[in-house]
Formats: C-alpha cells, structure tokens, sequence
C-alpha cells in the first residue's frame, strides 16, 4: 500500500487487496522454551476470522449502481456495487488456491426477465448443493437469500473464472473528497463489476453472489464474438416468458386462485385474485392456474423473479444456486443517455420560438416582440376579451430597473399602453400576483399591520413634540401622559425665559416706509373710518415704529377752488357731501351736474336743516367760511363753468 | 367648549393614545424582508406567470433570460401594499420605501448563500439571469450539477446561483448573481461509473467500443488523426450484452503498445473501462443580438412606447 496520500479530486486504482488471513477457524498455539528451566506445556487457543459469506449488512455496502429502481440509459454502463471493506472479495477462498493468486469468491451479475428464481429467506441447506456444503464445511444455520439459475443462464450470462479477478478491484480516494468518498470512512473501497451491458427496455435484477466452492459451474472460454448479441438468454416470446414466470408448479412459488373472481359495484368488471404462498408451505392444488398474462411492458417496476426454467427448456434443466448477499433492480430505459439528451437541446433565450426539427409543430404561433412581450388573452373591466401584452420576470434582454423609488399603490397604476392601444398588463400582473401572494399568508399581514400601527403612533408622537416649543430635551417616557408633560414644560419655559421661552419675537415693521404723505388719509376715507382710529391703529405702540400721529391732524382745506378741483380734501366730508347731491338730485327732477358745488352747496345751505343729518351739520361748522367765499364769489357763480 | 379647545383635547388625546403605542419608530420587520427577498426570487409565483406560453418553453430545450426587476419591484409593491388604502399610510409607506428596498436587494442576495452553506458576500444582488431548462434529463439525472462561469480580470470565477429549484420533474429553473459567459451542466457523479461507448456514425450499430487511455495520465490516447484509439469489444457469442473480459484485455494490450506492456491488470482495465461523468458546456456567442433573438412580431411602435 502506497504511504502517500491521494491528493483531493485523485484516484488510485489497485488490482487487489489481500488480506493476511483468510476466514476461516485457526488455532493460535503458544510456545515458549526457557532455557534454566524446562519447557513449559504449549497452549492452544481457538481463534476465528470471520468473513461475510451468507449474508452482508447494509452498512457494509457504499453504493450501487444503476441505483436501485432507477430509470435512466444504462445501455453503456456495467453494473457495479462499492463495497466498505478492501478485501471483502478476497476474504473467503473461491477455490484451493493460496491467498496470493487466487480469484475474488464474488461475482455480480444482472438478469433479466425469465432468467432467474430469486428465492427469499432460505435456510442455508437450500442455498447450497449438498456436496458444496460438505466440501466448505458449513454449518451455519439460518436463513439467506439464493438465486437459481439454469446452466444456461450460467453458460451465456456468468463471468467465466479466467474473467473474476479482472473485475474485482480496489480503488483509494480522499476523505475531504465529498463527491469521490461520499462518506467512506478509510477511503479504501473495493469494486465488482458486472461483464454484462443492460439492453434497452428491460429490467433487471442485479445479484451480488457468493461462488465459494462452485467455480466448476462458470462457463469454460469460448472464442468471442464482435456484436453486442442476443437480447435476452431465452430467446423466447414474451408471453412464454411470462408464462414461465407465472405458472409455477413444482418448484417454490404457487399461484393459489381460491376465491371466483367478484364484481365489483354491479358494473361489468372483475379482479381476478391471486395469492402467492412462499416456499414452504405445503402445496394446495386447487383449481387450475388462471391463463397467463398479457406480454408484460418493460416493467417499469418491481421484477418478480419466479421463473420455472422447466417451462423454458425442452428438456429437464440443470440448476444452480448460489447465495445472494446483495440485490437490487434497475430498468434500462430508452431515450439515449445524458450526453445524446443534452448535446441536443434547443438553446436559446426566452422567447425564441421552438425549433420545428426538434418537436411537433406548436399549434398557435409564437408572438414576441423586441423587448421579450409575448401576447396574452385579456377580459377587460368591461367584460370584452381583448389581447393583452405581456412580459414576466424573465426577459431576452436586460431591463434598467425603474429608478424613481415611488411605490405603486394600486395595480391600475402600472397599467401601461401601448401605442397600438393594446394594455400592458405586465407590472400591473405583477403587482396583483404580490398582493394576492400577502393575502394568502395571513401572518405576512398580522407582521405589516402592527410594524404600520407602530410607526404611525412614533410618527403622530414625534410630529407633536417637534410642534410645541421650547420642549427640546424633555423626557417623553414615563407613566405620565405626553400632552401633560408637556404642557408642564412649556409652562415652566415661560415661567423661566418670559416670553421668549414660547419663541422668537416678530420682527417688527416700518410702517413709515410704507405710506407716503396723503396714504393714511386715504385709507381713512377709503374704509370710512375715523382719522383717529387709523391714527391709533398706525402709531407707535404695538408695533414700535408706527406712523408719526401728527399727520393726522387734519388740516382741512379752505381754498374753496382747491376743494372743489379735488374733492378729496374734503376728507371724509366729500362722501357725506356726494350723498347729499343725490338726495338732492332725487328731489329736484333736472340733474344737477355734481361739479357745480356752488349751487348745489347754496342750495343745501338754504334748504332747512334735517335732523340728525351729521354731514349736514358738519356742513353747516364748515360753511361760515365756505359762506364767505361764495358770498365774494356769488354774482359769478351762474356763468362759471367748473 | 369652544370648537378650538374641543379639537384641541382631542389632539392631546391622540397623542397619548401614539405615546403609549410606542415610543421609538419601529424598523421595518425582518421577517418581513425576508418574505419579500424570497418573492424576489420567485418563490410560490405559479409558472404562468414565468412563461405564459407553453411554446416559450419547448420540450428538449433550454432558455436563458435576464430577470426583470421592474416586475418583481411591482411584486413587492403589491405586497407592501396591503391594507394600506389611506393617503397616510401610502405617505409612510413612500417615506421608508427606498430604504426597505435596499434591505430587501441585500437579503436577497445572502439567502442563497445561507441555503447552501457558501460565505456570505453583502451587497445588493448585481444584474440576475437564469435560466429554464425542460428535458428528460432532469428526471432521469436527478442531482445534476450545474455550475455558471464568467471571466473577471483575465481568470474564470464562479457566478453564484441564487436559485437552482426543479419546478416541475422535468423542468429546472436556476437564477445566477451576475451574468455568465459558460455554463456547464454535468451528470451527477455519485460514484464512478464503467461502461464502454456505442457505436460511432460509421460503424456498425451493434458493436461497442473502448476510448483507449494512457495507464500514466488516465487521458483518452488520441492517434496521428486526432481522434481518439479505439479497441472494440468482444463480447460472448449468443449471449445477451456479454463482454468477454480475457479477449477485451488482449484487445487493449495488443492496441495500446508498448505502453500497456505484455498484460493488463484488473486495475488497468477499470481504467480502461472507467467513463467520466459527461459534462456539456454551453458558452455565449459573439453573434450581435439580432441573430440570437429574432421577435416574431416585429412593432417598432411598442419599442417607442416601452421603457427598456
């Protein structure tokens, strides 16, 4: 054994591996001579090596393949099975010859339909022939599993002895290998090969057998052939196959039809009811055996293998058996294997329409467009059917992800068109597949609403204390109601800081800079408030630049042109003057032309004074000295135009 | 009370009742990122939404694409939106959206690496592809190995898979963090396998044949033509698939000289016999886009109207 390590992803492969003592009972004798004294009596002692020879624990097994019940292309493939122990097929003696040459005792063959008896839970007296079993020497009790095999499967299906040892060997791989070790723990492992390549559409039994003591039975050499040959031993039809495998007479399975077959629910069906008795028990004749089965398929499933070779051969068959330490079966399926399946993939990105040599004819056409939208069936809000574009998350091309990150909020906003007035019902798709997905999980939602419940009342809370001022390091936890807190606080802010506590002053306004000379009177006249008012509303107080008081005084005009060129000097005397016009205008039928002041304002003087009239009466204060100008200008009042 | 103090109680009110609710914003759940990350990567979406035609997908084919964030942000906003119907709610949920989008574009890349054991590496997923694979190869190949490779600097680095499901026995989809220039899609290697390999083209149909190996590198011997030595098998005659093994080891040490030397030992012939798994590559092409992807239906309109 080679001392260096295999290196990770290596293999070594070795043609055997011996082991130092075979199985077998041996005597252990101890001598030893003193040389003062005398000799001291040997001891003998009894020892035992042991090897599986019956039987083989399923831990002793690493892997098989076909794996068991598989379904794959195993055409080109011979079966094999990995064993734990390095030595195992070389453990027991297959013939007389020393441990250093002689053949490894276990060979795995595959058979097929028709071409085995499998028998399960034998005793060991039935696996063997009587003079093996002298010639070995067993005397193990118990039970085991055996195959018999006519000699004609043994001629064409079993290895020859010449061909045993080259089908046996051993093979080194590292532990931290996970793929090549697959849990072996010593990275030693030993390997049988089967010689026989499975045939398409058949399954197969595959017998790990002990030869100890019957190499005799191999077949001898025969010059080999160039083609692959016969498909199965027994070149026979299916059905005499099937027949052999079910008509079962003399050997260990029995068909037992007791029972008539029943109707089930008065329809015009019956299930015909076999039952299969094992090998011991006495065998009941009863009635005849039901007509066999229909050609079997390649029996996708279990392989019964129950065959009666008498039923097979003309004349009367040699047997044999052999016991079976391990089985398993597999089916040999068509299809090609995985390199003709992927070698020939259509390949191409999504949306590239199918290969027409590779399959059936698609019966609608494909419709993509350039951006990978295929088209889809569509019924609108209305009811209508309509077509609709479409892409899923998978597209030809690459998509720039939509970099506004604004959330949808309902489907109907990602609803797009296009310019053939067609929908694009993508975005809007997937956004109705998201909800519906959240809907469906009703934990999802529990979790959404009570982190939105949460983070609205931080919110609502937040936003209140930024609002209130002059609370900035307040501890807002606590038993203690917030608004009470901070109430508390603003209250103590002010108590401490006055006014400014509550926040910055206004800044006051130049109010001087704003009116120009005539302005405040103008807004007197214009609201047709008191001058003393506006004068108290603009001067210094609340604000502390306010308008100088003293232009309000008013000064009223006694230029008597001057006031009737611009009224507006009257001040707040030209409404109640305007009013008094038209009282007299709807008196006195003519229309008085309002510009000619000086009549209407003689007339108003001469006409009797009203009661409670406070224009008029301030009229009246005025007009001693409007009086007195008119009275100058009196004799020229009639022929001045104004 | 005035209107103004009666509004007024009622705020203060409120804002209690907020104050007891709780004290700091919350972040946005975990468990909720996660559920998000895993619709990222499409889990529980039913397959018409991947491919709404059946012939996007033909038997025996494989299909590679780039994943389309617009349509998962649609998802996850469709998700997000859940009971949220208000314009307050909506608002909250604009104020946090961009960050939890971050969250979930990290998640999304770590759960992959979490599932399958790899070291984590943080930072949002790049420009995701896949691809759709339906044959019988998956079915027959169950554990097949798949694994993505992309040029960066000048030396061939893995691209991680963020998802490798079978959706369907027969189909497979897997979703790769970057964009790869070769794929290589292998049978599974359980253990080693023997066997021999069938008939070429121009040979007869039912003979077999062994690819002759050098016994010091284990590499297949390929003569002065370039292909590799062949010995074909002899088999047993009238015997069902039967290799006659004696004649095979004379075969390959009469064809392999004078390297196999006068005999073959056991061990030889399993290196002989020995198949590697087969592994197919799929690289991308320099071909300009217009010859990879053809549109059946060609609307230069809808390009215009479309974001790209």
């Amino acid at each position: 054994m080679a001392d260096d390590d295999v290196a990770k992803g290596q293999l070594r492969l070795y043609s055997s591996v011996r082991p130092a003592l075979s199985a077998g009972s041996y005597t252990v004798r101890l001598e030893q001579a003193i040389t003062s004294a005398g000799a001291i009596a040997p001891v003998d002692r009894p020892m035992e090596v042991t090897a599986p020879r019956f039987a083989l624990a399923g831990t002793e097994v690493q892997s098989v393949f076909p794996p068991p019940n598989a379904n794959g292309a195993f055409d080109t493939r011979l079966a094999q099975i990995v064993l734990r122990r390095r030595t195992l097929p070389w453990e027991r003696a297959a013939n007389a010859a020393p441990v250093a040459t002689r053949p490894p005792w276990l060979a795995l063959v595959i058979l097929g339909e028709g071409e085995a008896n499998f028998l399960k839970g034998v005793s060991i007296a039935d696996a063997l022939p009587q003079d093996v079993r002298a010639a070995l020497g067993v005397t193990e009790q118990g039970t085991c599993d055996a195959l018999e095999v006519s000699s004609t499967v043994v001629d064409k299906a079993f290895p020859r002895e010449d061909e045993l040892e080259a089908l046996c060997h051993v093979r080194r791989v590292n532990l931290l290998d996970t793929e090549l070790a697959t849990g072996d723990d010593d990275g030693y492992l030993s390997v049988v090969v089967c010689n026989r390549l499975p045939q398409q559409g058949q399954t197969y039994g595959a017998y790990l057998i002990s030869l100890e003591g019957q190499l005799a039975v191999l077949p001898d050499p025969v010059p080999p052939a160039p083609t692959v040959g016969t498909t199965s031993v027994y070149e026979a039809p299916p059905e005499v196959i099937a027949a052999a495998s079910y008509a079962n007479t003399g050997g260990t399975v029995e068909l037992v039809d007791t029972e008539p077959p029943e109707f089930l629910d008065g329809e015009d069906r019956y299930k015909p009811v076999i039952r299969r008795t094992s090998a011991w028990q006495t065998p009941v004749t009863a009635a005849p055996p039901p007509p066999p089965a229909p050609a079997p398929t390649p029996s996708q499933g279990t392989l019964q293998h129950a065959t009666d070779f008498a039923a097979l051969e003309p004349e009367p068959p040699v047997l044999h058996r052999f016991p079976v330490l391990a089985h398993w079966q597999f089916t040999c399926g068509t299809g090609g294997d995985f390199q003709a399946l992927t070698s020939n993939l259509d390949v191409g990105l999504l949306g590239t329409p199918p290969n027409p040599t590779h399959g059936p004819k698609p019966a609608t056409r494909l419709e993509v467009a350039d951006t990978g939208h295929t088209v889809v069936d569509q019924v609108t809000w209305r009811g209508e059917p309509a077509r609709a574009w479409y892409r899923g998350p998978f597209v030809p091309r690459h998509v720039t992800r939509r970099a506004a990150p604004v959330p949808y909020h309902v489907a109907d906003q990602a609803l797009r068109f296009g310019a053939d007035g067609r929908a694009d019902v993508s975005l809007a798709a997937a956004f109705e597949l998201g909800r519906l997905l959240a809907l469906s999980d009703a934990r999802y939602a529990a979790v959404l609403h009570r982190w939105r419940r949460a983070a609205l009342a931080a919110r609502r809370v937040a936003a209140a204390v930024a609002r209130v001022p002059g609370t900035e390091g307040v501890a807002t936890d606590g038993g203690e109601s917030l608004t009470r807190t901070l109430g508390v606080a603003v209250l103590a802010g002010v108590a401490a800081d006055g006014a400014a506590a509550l926040g910055d002053t206004v800044p006051p306004t130049d109010v001087d800079d704003l009116l120009a000379d005539d302005d405040a009177a103008v807004i007197a006249e214009g609201l047709g408030l008191p001058p003393s008012f506006v004068g108290d509303v603009l001067s210094p107080g609340l604000t502390q630049e306010g308008y100088d008081r003293s232009r309000f005084e008013s000064r009223l005009e006694t230029d008597f042109n001057l006031i009737v060129a611009q009224k507006v000097r009257l001040g707040h005397l030209g409404k109640g003057l305007t009013d008094r016009v038209a009282a007299t205008q709807a008196e006195s039928n003519p229309p008085v032309p309002e510009s000619t002041l000086q009549a209407a304002g003689a007339r108003a003087a001469a006409e009797p004074k009203r009661d409670g009239d406070a224009e008029a009466d301030v009229v009246e204060q005025l007009w001693p000295g409007l009086r007195a100008r008119l009275d100058e200008e009196g004799g020229r009042g009639a022929d001045r135009a104004v | 009370m005035e209107p103004i103090e009666r509004s007024e109680a009622a705020i203060g009110q409120a804002v209690d009742v907020a104050h007891q609710q709780s004290d700091a914003e919350p972040e946005f759940p975990a468990e909720l990122v996660e559920w998000l990350a895993r619709l990222r990567l499409l889990e529980g979406v039913p397959f018409s939404y991947l491919v709404p035609h059946e012939e996007m997908l033909p038997p025996e084919s494989i299909r590679f694409f780039h994943l389309n964030r617009d349509f998962l942000d649609a998802a996850v906003d469709g998700a997000l939106s859940l009971g949220g119907s208000t314009s307050r709610e909506r608002a909250l949920l604009e104020s946090v959206y961009e960050a939890i989008r971050d969250r979930i574009d990290e998640r999304e890349r770590m759960l992959w690496a979490e599932r399958a054991g790899l070291p984590v590496e943080r930072g949002a997923a790049e420009t995701v592809t896949g691809f759709l694979l339906r044959s019988r190869v998956i079915s027959g190949w169950p554990g097949m190995h798949m694994r993505a490779y992309r040029v960066v600097d000048g030396a061939e680095q893995e691209v991680r898979p963020l998802r490798m499901e079978r959706l369907a026995p027969a189909v497979m989809l897997a979703l790769f963090d970057g964009v790869p220039s070769r794929l290589e899609i292998e049978e599974p290697r359980g253990s080693l396998q023997f066997g021999v390999d069938p008939a070429g083209p121009d040979q007869p149909a039912d003979s077999r044949w062994v690819n002759l190996r050098d016994p010091a590198t284990g590499q297949v011997k390929t003569g002065e033509d370039g292909e590799p030595i062949q010995v074909q098998v002899p088999f047993r005659p009238d015997a069902p698939g039967v290799i006659d093994v004696t004649a095979l080891r004379a075969a390959l040490v009469e064809a392999g000289q004078p390297d196999l030397g006068d005999a073959i030992e056991p061990a030889e012939l399993a290196l002989q016999l020995l198949q590697y798994p087969y592994r197919q590559p799929f690289g991308a092409t320099d071909d300009p886009m217009e010859d990879v992807f053809a549109p059946t239906v060609d609307l230069s309109v809808v390009r215009r109207s479309q974001e790209l």
